[in-house]
Parts: C-alpha cells; sequence; structure tokens
C-alpha cells in the first residue's frame, strides 16, 4: 500500500454485493486525475472479501477499497423488515455493527477505505407516509444504519462512509435500473457510478494532498450584481428584495461557508482598489469583508499575472487555486496562462453560482481540523504581518518584533488526526516521500528507536495551531527523517530552523551521530529541498546529513518549548 | 426531428455513454454502419445488455413508447437488429 506520487496511479479494490463490472469499467476509463487501476472482488462476495479471503483481490496490492453493499445484502434483518416482517431495530445494527468490523479489517490493509452509504430504490416507500416517524419504518431503519455505519468510520481513523443517497438523487428517477437488476445483477443506472466514481477520486485527490485551498474570485457581476466603479457601491445588486441581488448574497454566504472550512478566499478583479475595497467595507448586505479575505489583487494589470503573485504571496502552489468568473474571457485566459489553476465552466445566471460553487468536489479533505478553521484568520494575520515588515526596515528587526515561540509536542491520539493532515496536505516544507495515514504514524510512534513530534507555532499576531510534523527513525548512527513537513503559513520566520534545531537535539540523545534526510524531487517540494541543501549541507547521493554533536543553532528570535518525549 | 432521426439520436446517446467503460482504441463509432454485435465485433454481453436498456429507458422518456428489446426472441431472430446500428433504428422503428 505504497502511496501513489509519480504519475498518481491508485490500485482500487472494488467490493460490492451486485454485478460491479459497470462501475469498475468507469472508473477504469475516466479519464479525470487520479488513474485507478480497479480490481473487482467476486461479486457478492463482500463478507469473505473484507476479511481478506483468498482470490478477493488484495493479492495485487491495492492501496484503496470501495465497498458498495445494498442494505438487504449487509442486514438480513433489513430484508426481513423490507419485507414487511416486524423486525427489532436492534438485530438491523448488530448486523451492521458486524459490517463495520469487516470494514475495520479490510481499512488495516489499505490507506483509505471508502464505503457508500446504505441507500434503496425510490419506489421503495416503505410503510409510505409514516414511513419515517414510525418505529417499525423501512426508510426509519435506513436512517438508523446509516447513522450507525457513519459512527463507526469516524472511530476508524481511515474509513469513509460516501452518501450513495446523493448520487441517486443526482441521476434522477433512473437511478435505479429494475431491467439491468434483472438481466445482469447492476443494480443502478451509469450516472450513479459516474457520480461515484467523482465522489472516489474526490476522495483520492485529498488522500494525495491535491484538495484545492484558495478561491479566487472576481467582484463585479460576480460577487456582487454591477460594475461597482461604474454604478459605485450604493448602485450594486446585492440582497435586498431582487433576485439577482439576492443571489449574489447566497453566492458570498457559500464563499463564507468554504471559508469556514479552511479555504482562503481571495480576489483578482479588474477596478480600481480604493473603490472595490470601499464597497466591500461599506455595503450594508456585503457578507464577505476585507477581513475576510487572505489577499486580492484589485487593479488594471492581467489577471493571470495577478493571481500567479497573489499565489506567490500566500505561499502556496497554482495548484492549490480556483479561479471564478463571470468573464468567458477572464476565465479563457487563466485557464491557458496558467494550467495547475481550476478554472471551472461558470454559469450565466447568478442564481446558479452557489450551487455551482457548492458542487465543485476539489475542496474536499478527509477530515476538518481546527487550524483548518482558524485558517482565514491565521492568512488574516500574516497580512499584517506583511505590512509590519514593509514599516520595519531590516529583515532581522522584523523577525525580532514578532515573538515567534514554537512548541515541539510528542504525537499523542489527539493530534495524530492533525499530523496525519500535515502530511497528507503539505506540498512544499515536505520530504515528498510519503503520505502517511493517522494510524500509520501513531503506529511507527510505538516502534523503539522513533518519535513522532508535532510543532505549534504563535506569534504576536495569534496562534497558527499546529503547523509541523517530523518523525525520526534511528538506524544505527544515524536518526533519519521519515516524515518533516510544515505548513507554508509559517514558513520564513524560522520554524524550519527550529524544527531543525530540536531534531537535532533529539537525535543527539537517541544516540545517533548524524540526523539524515533523503527527499523525493516531487514537483512541488523544491522550497524543502533547498531548505535541507542549505540548513544540512549538499546532497551526497540523494542524502542531506548533519552531525548533531555540535547542535544545530536556534534561531535568536524564536523561543522553543519542548515537552519531553 | 423526425422520428427515425430522434430514434438514431437515442442510440447514438447510449452508445456514447456506453463508450465510456471502453478502453479509447475499443470505442464504438457513432455511425450507421457500426456493428453492435456478431462475428466477435461490437461489444461483450453486459454491453448489449447496457445498450438494450439504456435504448430502451431513453424511449420511454423521450418518445414515451414502450418497446421490449430484452426478449429472448429479439435476440434470436435471423436477422438480429442488434447487427449495426441501422438496423437496431430500424428494428426499433417498425415497433412504434
Amino acid at each position: 500500500m505504497n502511496p501513489p506520487e509519480a504519475g498518481r496511479r491508485h490500485t482500487c479494490l472494488l467490493i460490492a454485493d451486485f454485478n460491479p463490472a459497470n462501475l469498475a469499467a468507469r472508473m477504469r476509463h475516466d479519464p479525470a486525475e487520479p488513474q485507478v487501476r480497479v480490481v473487482e472482488a467476486p461479486m457478492g462476495q463482500v463478507v469473505p472479501a473484507l476479511c481478506g479471503g483468498a482470490g478477493s483481490g488484495w493479492e495485487e496490492d491495492p492501496d484503496c477499497c470501495l465497498v458498495w453493499a445494498r442494505p438487504e445484502a449487509v442486514s438480513p434483518a433489513f430484508a426481513r423488515l423490507a419485507g414487511g416482517e416486524p423486525v427489532a431495530a436492534a438485530r438491523i445494527l448488530a448486523e451492521v455493527d458486524a459490517f463495520a468490523a469487516g470494514l475495520g479489517e479490510a481499512a488495516s490493509r489499505v490507506r483509505a477505505l471508502f464505503v457508500a452509504s446504505f441507500a434503496v430504490p425510490v419506489h421503495q416507500r416503505g410503510y409510505g407516509v409514516i414511513d419515517l416517524s414510525w418505529p417499525g419504518g423501512v426508510g426509519r431503519a435506513l436512517l438508523q444504519m446509516n447513522l450507525r455505519l457513519a459512527e463507526a468510520a469516524a472511530s476508524s481513523g481511515n474509513v469513509w462512509v460516501l452518501d450513495a443517497g446523493r448520487w441517486m438523487a443526482a441521476a434522477g428517477r433512473g437511478a435505479f435500473s429494475p431491467k439491468l437488476w434483472h438481466m445482469a445483477r447492476v443494480p443502478f443506472a451509469p450516472a450513479v457510478f459516474d457520480e461515484a466514481v467523482a465522489e472516489v477520486k474526490a476522495g483520492l485527490d485529498a488522500l494525495d494532498g491535491r484538495a484545492r485551498k484558495v478561491v479566487v474570485v472576481d467582484l463585479d457581476d460576480t460577487l456582487w450584481g454591477g460594475i461597482v466603479g461604474e454604478v459605485g457601491w450604493e448602485g450594486l445588486r446585492l440582497g435586498g428584495h431582487d433576485r439577482i441581488g439576492e443571489a449574489h448574497q447566497e453566492f458570498q454566504r457559500a464563499l463564507k461557508a468554504l471559508a469556514r472550512r479552511g479555504v482562503l478566499l481571495t480576489v483578482a478583479s479588474r477596478n480600481d482598489e480604493a473603490v472595490a475595497l470601499e464597497a466591500m467595507e461599506r455595503h450594508p448586505e456585503m457578507v464577505l469583508r476585507p477581513a475576510d479575505l487572505a489577499g486580492w489583487r484589485i487593479g488594471w494589470g492581467d489577471k493571470a499575472l495577478g493571481i500567479a503573485d497573489l499565489m506567490g504571496e500566500l505561499n502556496v502552489g497554482l495548484e492549490a487555486a480556483v479561479f471564478i468568473d463571470d468573464s468567458p474571457f477572464e476565465r479563457e485566459r487563466v485557464r491557458a496562462a496558467l494550467p495547475q489553476v481550476l478554472v471551472p465552466p461558470w454559469p450565466a445566471d447568478p442564481a446558479l453560482f452557489a450551487p455551482a460553487l457548492l458542487g465543485l468536489r476539489c475542496f474536499d479533505v478527509l477530515q476538518v481540523s481546527a487550524e483548518d478553521r482558524a485558517r482565514p484568520e491565521a492568512y488574516a494575520s500574516e497580512r499584517q504581518r506583511r505590512q509590519l515588515r514593509q514599516e520595519v526596515p531590516s529583515l532581522s528587526a522584523w523577525l525580532a518584533s514578532l515573538g515567534v515561540q514554537v512548541r515541539a509536542e510528542p504525537l499523542t491520539p489527539a493530534t495524530a488526526g492533525r499530523a496525519a493532515q500535515l502530511a497528507g496536505r503539505t506540498n512544499q516544507m515536505t520530504l515528498g516521500v510519503r503520505r502517511p495515514t493517522q494510524m500509520e504514524l501513531l503506529a511507527q510512534g510505538e516502534r523503539p528507536g522513533t518519535e513522532v513530534w508535532i510543532y505549534g507555532v504563535s506569534d504576536r499576531f495569534g496562534d497558527s495551531g499546529l503547523t509541523g510534523l517530523a518523525t525520526l527513525q534511528v538506524d544505527g548512527g544515524d536518526a533519519r527523517l521519515a516524515d518533516f513537513a510544515i505548513s507554508c503559513r509559517v514558513l520564513g520566520r524560522g520554524v524550519e530552523e527550529t524544527v531543525t534545531h530540536h531534531l537535532v537535539g533529539r537525535a543527539c540523545a537517541l544516540g545517533a551521530a548524524r540526523l539524515v534526510a533523503t527527499p523525493a524531487a516531487t514537483q512541488r517540494n523544491r522550497p524543502c529541498r533547498e531548505f535541507l541543501a542549505r540548513a544540512l549541507g549538499a546532497a551526497v547521493d540523494g542524502t542531506h546529513a548533519w552531525p548533531v554533536a555540535g547542535g544545530f543553532p536556534l534561531p535568536a528570535h524564536v523561543e522553543l518549548r519542548a515537552c519531553p518525549p | 426531428m423526425e422520428r427515425t432521426e430522434r430514434i438514431r439520436r437515442i442510440v447514438y446517446d447510449t452508445l456514447g455513454n456506453l463508450n465510456r467503460q471502453l478502453p479509447v482504441g475499443q470505442r464504438l463509432s457513432l455511425a450507421e454502419d457500426t456493428v453492435l454485435c456478431g462475428d466477435g465485433q461490437g461489444l461483450d454481453s453486459l454491453g448489449l445488455v447496457n445498450l438494450i436498456v439504456g435504448v430502451e429507458e431513453r424511449l420511454r422518456a423521450e418518445l414515451g413508447c414502450e418497446v421490449n428489446l430484452g426478449d429472448e426472441a429479439v435476440a434470436e431472430l435471423a436477422d438480429s437488429p442488434f447487427r449495426t446500428v441501422a438496423s437496431l433504428v430500424r428494428y426499433v422503428e417498425e415497433r412504434l
């Protein structure tokens, strides 16, 4: 179960209680990244396959797994309930628990296991109008089964329940195909499988650290209706008793909801900056204010150049950005000039803006941490730091004025989720060798001679939260850096040097003679490779090494608070 | 749009959808003389079932017509309607 990096090709084991051939074929030949090699477990052999039975496909070494079973296949008690027999809910839930236990066993063999939620065809109305409120209802039992499954998945670390009900809804009334079922044991129409494939790929993107992190949005006729430079902020269509104004306001609310999940909001607009910012400050029905933005490029220059410049300022790669603009010309310009930036097709009708944004899967992550939720505020603090840097003449004076503190803590179950997120989502200051899961990090922390550290960073502008991860493995005289990932949010203020100082100290305490690191050369981790060369010395056969006996200098402006291991 | 053309469009759309399940080199061209099934060419058995169900469902949804293409008797006809796109379109039209 080695994670794919170069070429990003995953191997997915498909376990289903129905004929999975259509789903497998659509996943296999879907042109969207990442590419997936699909291995099909024998049809209907869900339990043996989950338990790792011979011939189930595990011999192909899949790194992920999709399990899709109909509720009546998982729970015979549910099948009886659907057939009109009285069945106790506890009986059904016990069978769901047994299924969840099988999922947990299968999950130990892969990096990610996705399981489709239980769903029934739209024509399965159970007891009709009383089906949800009556304790013996079929739909009610289904809700309970899905909640039980979701709760089991939440405690697993690498099992995620995907909402098959939403796939059915997207496919419409023809989602379940009775004729295809009776002729070929394929229950669902192709449109359902297309939704499933897109969802699984969104999960794999998240697993690979490819979730988009930044929205770059236009202002005129996108964030609001009208041209602010022509009508003034008082004349904009935003909110009010106006269908266009309400639609733009709803779009802003959708953007704000994304920001609360940790996505950064930025603006690229052809406008007079003072006029545009005044509109954002003063319009009474504006949802997004300048303080909600991580940055902006408002002026009369090329938007593509502005976006590239803005991403540089935020220290994130272009691959993290999504550009939204009502103008097809601007979209095409950015698409051509910055192919790494995702430029989704955009509807002309403002009423469809919010649904178009909320329908994007590119922001999907596998967990949302407190650090994610605080990210927009952290970037607002960063803007203040940059402003201070412009006011303070020298770099050292600026750094000294920040009051940077770094906390080093051994990994615990409470911080393992955030650590896995750092490993999964950091693309620049990372070795780029692997992306361990929460379970893998906790397991390796238990091994003799191995220490897993997580680092928190704060300064006088605020707490950036847990933003660094490192794993040290002692092997003979070398302490090898197995993981090294620091969020780009805290780079450039001595944090990476402080972490290195701490790791050199730990390596010395563990009896090693050298701290060594062997980064992979990925497309985006050049900052890490350059830092290691600068800090530890040039690589020999791809490995950087530092003799630990003399220590490693702690930046004078940083206070390090290290917990005992 | 005349009825023949609408049926042809339904068959092409269904084939286009099915092509998404095939490797690029094995995709069926959307043409009258494309062989759907027979002589080792065209669709495999599941592909044929997908085509039958897809065309039936779209005929029902778009033209409001019930045509049973999945009947074993249809497959056993000497002049199989699933020989080519043209023969399938002709067969459907004769039964509307």
